[in-house]
């Protein structure tokens, strides 16, 4: 592996001097996706700046209106065992759960899930669906970017070189809502998915059904995208019926376009976004939403 | 107390799991150098030129070794010499070793290694068999690119063919699988001040290593010993390829006069170790409309990557289990090893059969479907019967549990209530439920193919206080082997497994005692143990006898003691005894020697007796299939195996269990993807997939034991037949699950969705 130099800030605003005053630095959170990517020679960052003794990028936590705010060094572990994140989002608690193997969760971050930036990234189609805010910071100041703004291409964010991710924020949601999770991947544990799907609804007067979708698909384009065309269809649709969600199902087809690589098929990939898509409506369909 | 027979814990079991085990990569040397591989990135060309210049440029590397360096013969000697240790000239595969950077850090190696440049004058690689045995392909090999044929005529296949009622005829396809061992390939070769060469390393076959390292370093093999480290998983992977690995690291050591030390990443392992040949079946099958099996017609090609390595032997296992065991007396099988551009494949548990097995199998499972009969019933009523002739012409006549695993399999699967309520016929939704079955026979040992290995020596040692150490030249690769023979030295001496150590395998210790593999360590080591433990027991029991007043062929050895038959009060304490004869100067050492029984093999027409014993096993496997994803779960194996003994059940189990779950692999998700150019594209563990242990399914292992007289305390062999036969009872699961019979492995989801389109379903 290459040599680089390490550092280990204490303090926040350690950090973001040294972010600041080496460019070519690269942030290790868990070390998850960076140190692979070191060894196999896909970058050679001359510093590294070790960020888990910041403990302000830690914690979950939910404010009066309901707002969740999640720390970036959050692991895997920590937000699937969570009561709040349980509680109030199961189908986010279940996509971290699918990360890897217990000792990747254990180590692996959000903040790192997030920037790293794969389109294959478990925690994204539902941090999409929940319209999340990530917040950054440099040493001259704060911004929030919307999760759908984070992206500017494939494994690429719109951060700036010295921003780091502090938080991710869930808003809260206005009456009832039901979301949901599903993807595939070659075998049950330590698997990239092939697909990824998550949907939701939330109470929306405005609709014929009463109720607002949001579906996200991973895998199957640069980024994480919105399946704007299935949304539109469903949110003006008369009703829930089965053929209406699995025309939706349809429908997301022309949302998504997936190519081929080592992990599959376009072609399958589009079987898969079909079969999700339904899967997920039909997962929140047939279930009472919560408050 | 007998310790044959009994769970006895692994002997290394606490090192390895506290960690304390030294593996190859555990060893250092004061001045050692590391090795990194240039592997070549082209598939078939010439090499223009080696530049080696800037490496040699950077800090801390010392040395860049190529052909020239090579002090006695490159072309190493596998079964043909055809495989230069370095590129010369030209290469036929990407992943061919082509220079080594010597680096006094692991990092200056790999620094070195990038700055290497080679140029290459390219050409157009032979990707396929079909490409391969294409009229005007690019020679590869010999005048056909056919590294070895064989085939089996028996009967009157044609006119069998003319009368049958049925005729089922289909192509089949089976992938590559990787070896994925813990471990990976690694050596240390350390090079004495006399002139003599130490090689340090993961291996299973040290003699092959050893005839390797010195006609390389054009050494007499005196000079040469092999020492194998504690060795993590092999699989046959570590059969022949250690023997390059280890003649690598000993020429750089040759040259430099310092230790060096070689290890492949994982990366590096996968493009240039060997594989499970991929393979392409043409198989007919004809039958009397009762389903009894007249006639098959098989062509059976391998695809053998750019070098002969093991393929000839590799494809003559396939071709002798070509139907596996049923009884047929019309037969016709060609089978060919094709070259083509790609890294060599070799041995891999199962050797050439699983690939003709999935065939064979699934021609059974569209048999039963043709016949209206379940496809348990139709392998029944084909099954050999004892003293019936397999195709080879040579008659079963003992240790034959074949039924029996058939039918504990079919009892301990459920397989009655089960196969009636299951099936694609039978479920709402998208989700169906499986259940299918294959049954396998696998000739244990060398066999005739490879009888002049078929021999095994044993080094046994009693000291002045009762203890016991000996060495044998097979090896353990992780399988147990130490455990296995440290009982059976504990019961022919009738002395506790604790006062008992297991040497590690050196070729200075024991003579050549063939390779360890074909499931033969415990039945041939075990063997010359017990030979060498009865040399030694006479001796000592001419002293006992003076001691207890008795005739030494009326003394027993057990429970610690010697005593005479049926009086066990008339005893002196093993410990005793053996510190009396250490001082009255009785030799209580002894080599040990075994010697296969008869086998033989006419290549005309592919009869004879091909191996001494066959070991049986029956396979059922439960699934649920996804019908529109076409995911695919694996939930029970029912897996039962005659092994003529269990000298240790656990470990039995332990096989069963682990080599079902790696036939699942094979069966259901692992595969070798190649580029347009040859180079293999998934070479790392996170895109070669293999299955997780939460991918395990409940196993069901069954032991079933149909003593082989000639074989140590019964037993006759067992490794490999755990995988051999999974792949099979999956796919027919899967013909049960969605109507549609696979031809292909693996069965990915992909495929599976195919099958089902195709069948209209
Ligand atoms: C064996 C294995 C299996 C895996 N399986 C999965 C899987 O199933 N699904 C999945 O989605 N991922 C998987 N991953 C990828 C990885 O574990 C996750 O993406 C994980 O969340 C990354 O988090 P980390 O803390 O380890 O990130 P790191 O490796 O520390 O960082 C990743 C990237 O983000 C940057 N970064 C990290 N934190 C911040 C921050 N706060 N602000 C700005 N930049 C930051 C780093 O500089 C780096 O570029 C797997 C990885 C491995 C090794």
């Amino acid at each position: 592996m290459a040599k680089f130099t390490y550092h280990a800030p204490v303090t926040m605003s350690e950090c973001l001097g040294m972010l600041r005053d080496n460019p070519g630095a690269k942030l290790l959170a868990g070390g998850t996706d960076l140190m692979v990517k070191i060894r196999d020679k896909l970058i050679q960052p001359d510093v590294v700046i070790d960020i888990k003794s910041l403990d302000e990028l830690k914690g979950i936590s939910m404010d009066d209106e309901g707002n969740i705010r999640i720390g970036a060094l959050e692991t895997h572990t920590e937000i699937s065992e969570s009561k709040l994140i349980l509680k109030k989002y199961p189908f986010f608690a279940q996509a971290c759960r699918w990360v890897g193997s217990m000792q990747i969760r254990n180590r692996g971050t959000i903040g790192g899930n997030i920037c790293n930036g794969s389109p294959a990234g478990e925690t994204l189609p539902s941090l999409y669906i929940l319209n999340a805010k990530v917040h950054l910071r440099n040493d001259s100041g704060k911004r929030v970017l919307p999760i759908s703004d984070f992206y500017c291409g494939p494994q690429k964010t719109c951060a700036y070189k010295d921003e780091i991710v502090t938080s991710i924020h869930i808003p809260a949601i206005k009456g009832k809502y039901k979301g949901a999770y599903r993807r595939q991947g070659r075998r049950n544990a330590v698997s990239i998915a092939m697909t990824t799907a998550a949907a939701m609804w939330r109470e929306d007067d405005s609709t014929p059904t009463g109720k607002r979708f949001s579906i996200a698909l991973g895998s199957v384009a640069p980024t994480v995208i919105m399946a704007k065309n299935a949304e539109e269809f469903l949110n003006g649709a008369a009703s829930c019926s089965n053929e209406i969600l699995e025309k939706a199902a349809m429908v997301a087809l022309e949302d998504a376009s997936p190519i081929n690589d080592i992990r599959t098929t376009s072609d399958y990939r589009n079987e898969l976004v079909y079969v999700l898509v339904k899967r997920c409506l039909k997962d929140i369909i047939c279930n009472k939403g919560v408050e | 107390m007998p310790s044959v027979g009994v769970n006895e814990i692994k002997v290394d079991a606490i090192e390895k799991v506290t960690g304390k085990s030294k593996y190859v990569d555990d060893l250092h040397f004061s001045g050692q150098l590391h090795c990194k591989v240039v592997f070549s990135r082209v598939a078939r060309g010439k090499i223009e030129s080696i530049d080696t210049s800037e490496a040699l440029r950077i800090d801390g590397v010392v040395d860049v070794i190529t052909v020239d360096d090579v002090p006695g013969n490159n072309m190493t000697h596998i079964i043909y010499d055809d495989y230069p240790l370095f590129a010369d000239g030209e290469v036929k595969f990407a992943g061919q070793i082509v220079a080594v950077v010597l680096g006094e850090t692991p990092e200056s190696a790999d620094m070195g290694r990038d700055a290497v440049s080679i140029t290459y004058e390219e050409e157009k690689p032979v990707l396929t068999i079909q490409e391969g045995i294409a009229p005007g392909a690019p020679l590869i090999y010999s005048g056909d690119n056919i590294f070895k044929r064989y085939r089996i005529v028996k009967g009157d296949f044609k006119k069998a063919f003319e009368e049958a009622d049925i005729i089922i005829e289909n192509e089949y396809y089976t992938g590559y699988q990787e070896h994925a061992y813990i471990e990976t390939q690694g050596m240390m070769a350390v090079p004495g001040h006399d002139g003599s060469m130490i090689v340090y390393g993961a291996m299973q076959c040290p003699f092959y290593v050893h005839d390797m390292v010195s006609k390389v370093l054009n050494l007499p093999a005196s000079k040469v010993r092999i020492v194998q480290t504690v060795t993590g998983g092999a699989f046959g992977g570590k059969e022949d390829v250690p023997s390059l690995v280890a003649s690598v690291a000993a020429v750089a050591a040759y040259k430099t006069g310092r230790p060096c030390k070689l290890m492949l990443h994982r990366n590096e392992d996968i493009i240039s170790t060997s594989k499970r040949h991929p393979a392409w079946m043409k198989y007919r099958t004809a039958a009397d409309k009762e389903g009894n099996i007249l006639g098959i017609d098989v062509d059976f090609y391998m695809d053998a990557g750019a070098y002969a390595t093991l393929s000839p032997v590799v494809l003559w296992r396939g071709t002798v289990h070509a139907l596996g065991p049923y009884r047929c007396e019309n037969v016709r099988v060609r089978t060919y090893a094709v070259a083509t551009n790609k890294v060599p494949c070799g041995a891999f548990r199962g050797f050439g059969s699983p690939q003709i097995i999935f065939a064979s199998e699934a021609q059974m499972d569209i048999l039963a479907e043709k016949v209206g009969k379940d496809p348990f019933e139709i392998r029944k009523q084909n099954a050999l019967n004892l003293g019936e002739e397999t195709i080879t012409g040579q008659k079963l006549n003992q240790s034959f549990g074949l039924h029996k695993v058939m039918d504990e399999a079919f009892e301990k699967s459920g397989w009655a209530e089960k196969r009636p309520m299951w099936g694609f016929e039978h479920g709402e939704g998208d989700i169906r439920k499986g259940i299918g079955v294959s049954s396998i026979f696998y000739g244990v040992g060398l066999g005739a193919g490879g009888k002049n290995m078929a021999k095994a020596g044993a080094f046994v040692q009693i000291y002045g206080d009762g203890s016991l150490s000996f060495a044998v030249g097979t090896t353990d690769m992780g399988q147990g082997m130490r455990t296995v023979l440290s009982q059976i030295a504990s019961d022919e001496m009738g002395i506790p497994i604790e006062e008992i150590y297991c040497q590690s395998t050196d070729t200075s210790r024991i003579p050549d005692s063939g390779p360890t593999v074909a499931s033969r360590a415990t039945t041939m080591s075990g063997n010359a143990i017990i030979d060498a433990c009865t040399q030694i027991k006479e001796r000592m029991a001419v002293m006992a006898a003076r001691i207890l007043e008795a005739k030494p062929d009326e003394l027993e050895f057990e429970d610690g003691k010697v005593f005479v038959r049926r009086i066990p009060d008339i005893f002196i304490l093993f410990k005793d005894l053996a510190k009396r004869c250490a001082m009255e100067k009785v030799h209580m050492t002894a080599q040990g020697w075994f010697d296969t029984p008869f086998v033989s093999y006419n290549e005309e027409n592919g009869q004879g007796w091909a191996y001494f014993v066959y070991a049986y096993a029956c396979n059922v496997a439960e699934i649920t299939i996804d019908l529109k994803t076409g995911e695919i779960t694996v939930d029970r194996i029912t897996a039962a195996h005659d092994v003529g003994k269990a000298i240790n059940p656990q470990l039995v189990e332990g096989q069963i269990e682990g080599g079902s779950l790696q036939g699942m692999g094979y069966g259901v998700m692992e595969d070798i993807l190649h580029d347009e150019k040859g180079r293999i594209v998934n070479t790392g563990l996170s895109t070669y997939i293999i299955p997780s242990i939460i991918d395990a399914p409940e196993m069901v292992p069954i032991i079933v034991e149909e003593e082989f007289p000639e074989g140590p305390y019964g037993a006759k062999g067992f490794g490999e037949q755990p995988l051999m036969g999974v792949a099979p009872a999956i796919a027919c699961a899967v013909a049960h699950a969605t109507g549609a019979h696979p031809d292909r492995t693996p069965m990915i989801p992909e495929r599976i969705l195919e099958w089902i389109e195709k069948k209209g379903g």
